[in-house]
């Protein structure tokens, strides 16, 4: 469980399982508000308790040591529960089924999914069974009141999961204690309370009222739905397969002929149960194996994209600029995309990078436009939650507005999103609007405090002229407006900066513009700027702009006019005679990133995208 | 744990708990004010429920106190009846509904007395009475409205709900989601009948379209209704057809704005299911709207403007500010299925702003409708007020229940005495909330409030809007599954003109959500 602990607080990194939420899946499903509305609503429908704690539970995975130990406390809970039910069916502890559920939650957690949900109900089921098997109810009570009960309450605590327990039930009745009829009438008693309950009583589709917790909600991605399934099997056939196994042990004992069993024929077979059983091989050999196939299974299904993509975000997320850049470094290129270019590029900004190392990243001549827009390809709320932080940056805020509430419609009342709202409407000056937001976010418990400090400092000045941020904001925003379907993104960032000659970013995303539209002459025009807003020199890609500019133009004076290092002219020498010496375009760009010119604006300006 | 130790905490626990049972219960004791100090000015309630006019068939009025205090007592009275006193330590005021019910009953038409008591620093203070007259007249039992987030282009959470005014209960009409990706709006109902529903729909999968249900027909029309109108007789609607595109402005509070690119009226027959343009009102040069019939069935009204630009002008077109509707009317006979000359009822040149949506009280003595600085959607518009027209006179006054932000989306009740809106007001024109007024016998709208909720600070985080509230006088008696399958199924009508049930694409704006 130590080894458990320690991957899923330092290899997974709970804060992203939090991260995710929301964006992989769907906010809306662990989403928490505190009071005694938001109680009673869940009090009221099956499984909404379960539903309840796992919402309150779920944000706590921000602290990756809580997290951690949460997860770890749940998959401790199903190996004492599979150890419970072997030996409820009279075998030993075995090792091999028992770190099953354990290895299953811990794939999940590193495909970046929260199955605190599927877990908890699971448990609550199993504890119900426990009761059960601990009470042993005999005569006609068991199926007519015990289980149908029994059923009813577990299907209001946790929900569908419930279903479990009846055929937990109908195991143990008809293999472990000979009650063949007791336990075909608990399985179909067990069976309707769903049915009554949930459809009937609740008006449930039948389909949620049975099979609820394999629907797509709360946490776990569609695609990782198959997992949670086999989690919820894998009880019933421990219970299943121990009590087969144990009456055939009975069977075997009882038999005074030494008649061997086909399957002792086989010698693989043989070993391999005798290794599986406890009692006859090496523990810790065993353990080792075991966790190795863990290990193995859980690097399986690591998904790096997502551990890096949600890291990269959660570090932008948190302003926390070079850490956001580290781990989009990791990234293999063939994997960047949209998702990484609007972090690496906020990243590089804040940084003041942005002119000296952008080509160090993948670039091609329409990945401007991303930063700007969201395509219809990228159905997932990520992207507009990301424009909406440029668009709040830059001083677009009807688009961070408009973006922002596309995310909050898109995956629910994210509190990033509640107070990136909260913001904007305050610096546009509508401070009653930005209390709906601060109210709905100071009901999530970890929120509170902010949304509680904001609402005050409204209270005191509803136009927060203090607050450096909302003094900020307002000195860029666009105050004229103007209509449009399409982004122009020239004329947007042209208009920031008409509104605000110091609006850096503005200054710094034109450039990147120029830069990325293959117009050099742009850049060297505005060169006369840079002072304007605290540059010292000029980063190496307008430099390589100018180096560009003036091979275009033959006007190399301007390589002495703006000072351009000695390096940036070899690379350009050096590209030029790569590109005369190269047979084709492939060579030449092969070569090219060979001598290190992949990461230069030369390279982006010759071959159209970065060579990174 | 020894025996003794585990005793000790059950009684400590037990200690604690009746602990707590009496505080909470002697915090409900009714305390005596006889010596309070007099405050002469109201207290400050939230949802502001002075000086109103109340129904006397809605829910109990849930208020929070916002004056100091440690306890409140709050006495409501009438001339008849039992008081209602409520001493709490919170200052959140749950009217218990029982009691409320039999008092508003019992005093139809006289007034409903509020004291409010609040003790701070010791000492009780007595608020001025808030007098809020109880109408004769029931508000419809019904409320049908859309919930629907601050959507612009995505439309993953909507529905059309219906609300029980005498209590709080909400439940679904039909869900967006039973949809996959779907869009459900444009809720009408002929004559306040919720057996009587036209809903509209758009869905990535299953089409745009309409779902009929009428009495015992329950079906799935291929035509894309827009606004839509049933005629008082029930055996028609009329509905608009508009090409709508949703555009969004860099500065100013309001983000989005639509505009109506080409708009047309037409008209379904349910008996025959033709389904035809109205012909004077389809007119090439005019984009044409909400439709709206007078209760006797005669005339059809609707808004009219005339196209400003050409197609070269691209989108938006650059004059999208300088649209203004008019206001008309065309005279129809359904038996014969003939329709008159348009005529012009209030102009837009006259009023200089935008007449839309126009709903006429069903006794048929005034015409409700906004008017706003430009445009087609009012939601929209923080300009857009609500006006009142004297159908006998033509005259109309601007309403003094607006606010400085959006009016719009306005219903009749059945008795025309109250009417239910959307407003923006009270959170800083961003969520459209749904408002109830009382409209009196000469047509003048009393001060609305908020439609109020078992939590009095239900709406001070909420985040969805209410909008498009229309007072139906029963609970609808189809089940959402039921709309929800024939959502699902193809359509029995397909009309051609309005290029119905091709599924509805995200690139194309005017499918898309809006309030």
């Amino acid at each position: 469980m130590l080894l458990s602990y320690a991957y899923v607080w330092w290899i997974v990194d709970p804060r992203l399982v939090d991260h995710g939420v929301g964006i992989l899946s769907a906010y809306s499903g662990l989403s928490f508000r505190m009071g005694w509305p938001f109680f009673r609503e869940h009090l009221l429908r099956p499984g909404g308790i379960v539903e309840y704690v796992t919402r309150f539970s779920s944000p706590l995975f921000c602290w990756g040591w809580l997290g951690a130990l949460i997860g770890t406390a749940l998959a401790w809970a199903t190996c004492l529960s599979v150890d419970a039910l072997t030996r409820l069916a009279g075998l030993p502890r075995g090792i091999a089924v028992r770190l099953g559920p354990p290895a299953i939650l811990l794939v999940l957690y590193t495909r970046y999914s929260q199955p605190l949900r599927a877990a908890l109900s699971l448990l609550i089921v199993l504890a119900g069974f426990g009761i059960y098997a601990r009470l042993a109810p005999r005569g006609r009570a068991v199926w007519l009141i015990v289980v149908p009960g029994m059923c009813a309450a577990l299907y209001h605590i946790a929900g569908s999961a419930s279903v479990l327990f009846p055929v937990l039930v109908a195991i143990h009745e008809i293999l472990i204690r000979g009650r063949r009829s007791a336990g075909l009438a608990s399985l179909a008693s067990g069976l309707m309370v769903p049915g009554i309950l949930g459809a009937m009583w609740f008006d449930l589709p039948l389909r949620r009222a049975y099979g609820g917790f394999l629907a797509a909600v709360s946490g776990v991605t569609v695609v990782d739905w198959p997992y949670v399934l086999v989690l919820h099997l894998w009880f019933p056939a421990v219970l299943l397969g121990a009590a087969l196994c144990k009456a055939r042990i009975v069977r075997k004992a009882g038999k005074s002929t030494s008649a061997p069993s086909p399957l002792a024929h086989s010698h693989r077979w043989a070993s391999l149960l005798r290794f599986v059983r406890a009692e006859e091989s090496s523990r810790g050999t065993k353990t080792m194996a075991v966790f190795l196939s863990v290990a193995v299974v859980a690097w399986l299904h690591h998904v790096p994209y997502a551990k890096f993509m949600l890291a990269t975000d959660y570090y932008c997320r948190h302003a926390m600029w070079s850490q956001a850049l580290h781990a989009a470094a990791k990234m293999p290129s063939r994997q960047y995309n949209s998702r990484f270019h609007r972090n690496v590029m906020r990243a590089l900004y804040h940084t003041g990078r942005l002119g000296d190392e952008m080509f160090r990243y993948p670039q091609t001549t329409s990945a401007n436009t991303d930063l700007y827009v969201v395509s219809e390809a990228e159905d997932d709320v990520l992207p507009y939650l990301q424009v909406a932080r440029f668009f709040l940056d830059i001083g677009e805020i009807n688009r961070a507005e408009r973006h922002a509430c596309e995310t909050l419609t898109g995956t629910g009342d994210l509190p990033e999103v509640l107070e990136q709202l909260a913001t904007i409407n305050v610096v546009k000056d509508r401070p009653d609007t930005a209390r709906v937001f601060l109210h709905a976010l100071a009901k999530k418990p970890l929120h509170r405090r902010v949304a509680r400090e904001m609402l005050r400092k409204l209270a005191d000045d509803p136009r927060m002229e203090d607050d450096p941020t909302v003094s900020r904001l307002r000195g860029v925003m666009l105050t004229q407006d103007s209509v449009s379907f399409v982004v122009g993104v020239e004329a947007t960032l042209l208009r920031l900066l008409a509104r605000n000659r110091r609006n850096k970013m503005a200054f710094d995303f034109l450039m990147v513009h120029y830069l990325l539209t293959g117009r050099p002459d742009q850049v060297v025009a505005n060169l006369q700027h840079l002072r304007d807003f605290g540059y010292r020199g000029i980063p190496k890609h307008f430099q390589e702009a100018v180096v560009a500019y003036a091979s275009a133009t033959d006007d190399w004076s301007l390589t002495e006019e703006y000072g351009i290092a000695p390096e940036v002219l070899g690379q350009a020498v050096l590209l030029k005679q790569i590109l005369e010496a190269s047979p084709g375009e492939q060579e030449a760009r092969k070569a090219a990133i060979a001598a290190g010119l992949g990461d230069s604006y030369l390279f982006f300006l010759q071959f159209g995208t970065s060579g990174w | 744990m020894t025996k003794k130790r585990r005793w000790r905490l059950v009684l400590l626990a037990a200690a604690l708990a009746g602990g707590t049972a009496v505080w909470a219960i002697s915090g409900q004791r009714i305390p005596v004010v006889d010596e309070a100090v007099q405050v002469p000015r109201l207290p400050r309630i939230h949802p502001d429920y002075c000086e109103i006019v109340i129904p006397p068939n809605i829910a109990p009025m849930n208020f929070e106190v916002r004056e100091p205090g440690s306890h409140f007592l709050v006495r409501i009275r009438s001339e008849k009846g039992d008081a209602i006193e409520i001493g709490t330590r919170w200052s959140r005021i749950s009217i218990p509904a029982g009691p409320w019910r039999s008092l508003l009953q019992a005093n139809r038409g006289g007034n409903l007395h509020i004291d409010v008591y609040g003790k701070a620093a010791g000492q009780w203070r007595q608020y001025a009475t808030i007098v809020n007259p109880i109408a004769d007249a029931d508000i419809s039992p019904y409320l049908a409205y859309r919930r629907i987030g601050p959507v612009h282009n995505r439309w993953t959470r909507v529905g059309v709900y219906q609300r029980e005014m005498g209590t709080y209960r909400e439940s679904v009409v039909l869900d967006g989601a039973s949809l996959e990706t779907g869009c459900v709006n444009c809720h009408s109902f002929a004559n306040n009948d919720p057996r009587k529903m036209l809903i509209g729909l758009r869905s990535t999968k299953f089409g745009n379209a309409a779902i009929l249900a009428a009495d015992d027909r329950l079906e799935k029309i291929g035509a894309k209704f827009g606004y839509t109108a049933w005629h008082p007789s029930g055996r028609l609607a009329a509905y608009s057809v508009n090409n709508v595109w949703q555009f969004f402005h860099a500065a100013g509070m309001e983000v989005r704005d639509v505009i109506d690119i080409d708009a047309a009226l037409a008209y379904c027959r349910f008996d025959d299911g033709k389904m035809a343009l109205v012909p004077r009102a389809a007119d090439k040069a005019r984009l044409e709207s909400y439709p709206a019939w007078s209760p006797d069935g005669r005339y059809l009204y609707y808004c009219s403007a005339p196209i400003l630009w050409t197609e070269s002008d691209g989108l938006p077109p650059p004059q999208y500010a300088d649209v203004k509707y008019d206001l008309m009317k065309i005279r129809y006979d359904i038996d014969a299925d003939r329709w008159g000359e348009p005529e012009t009822v209030l102009s837009s040149r006259e009023t200089g702003l935008s007449i839309l949506q126009p709903r006429i009280s069903p006794d048929g003595r005034f015409l409700l409708f906004c008017m706003c600085r430009y445009g087609c959607f009012p939601v929209y518009q923080p300009t857009s007020d609500l006006y009142m027209m004297d159908l006998a006179t033509g005259e109309y006054t601007r309403l003094e229940i607006n606010s400085e932000f959006s009016e719009s989306w306005h219903s009749w009740s059945s008795n025309s005495r109250w009417i239910a809106f959307s407003s923006r007001r009270g959170n800083g024109g961003f969520f459209t909330r749904c408002y109830l007024s009382f409209v009196d016998e000469e047509g003048r709208a009393h001060k609305p409030f908020v439609l109020p909720q078992d939590d009095p600070q239900f709406y001070d985080s909420f985040l969805d809007t209410i909008s498009v509230p229309e007072l139906i006088d029963g609970p609808i008696p189809v089940a959402g599954k039921a709309l929800a399958r024939v959502a699902r199924t193809d359509p029995v009508l397909v009309d051609a003109i309005s290029g119905a049930s091709t599924p509805a694409g995200s690139s194309v704006p005017w499918q898309s959500a809006r309030e």
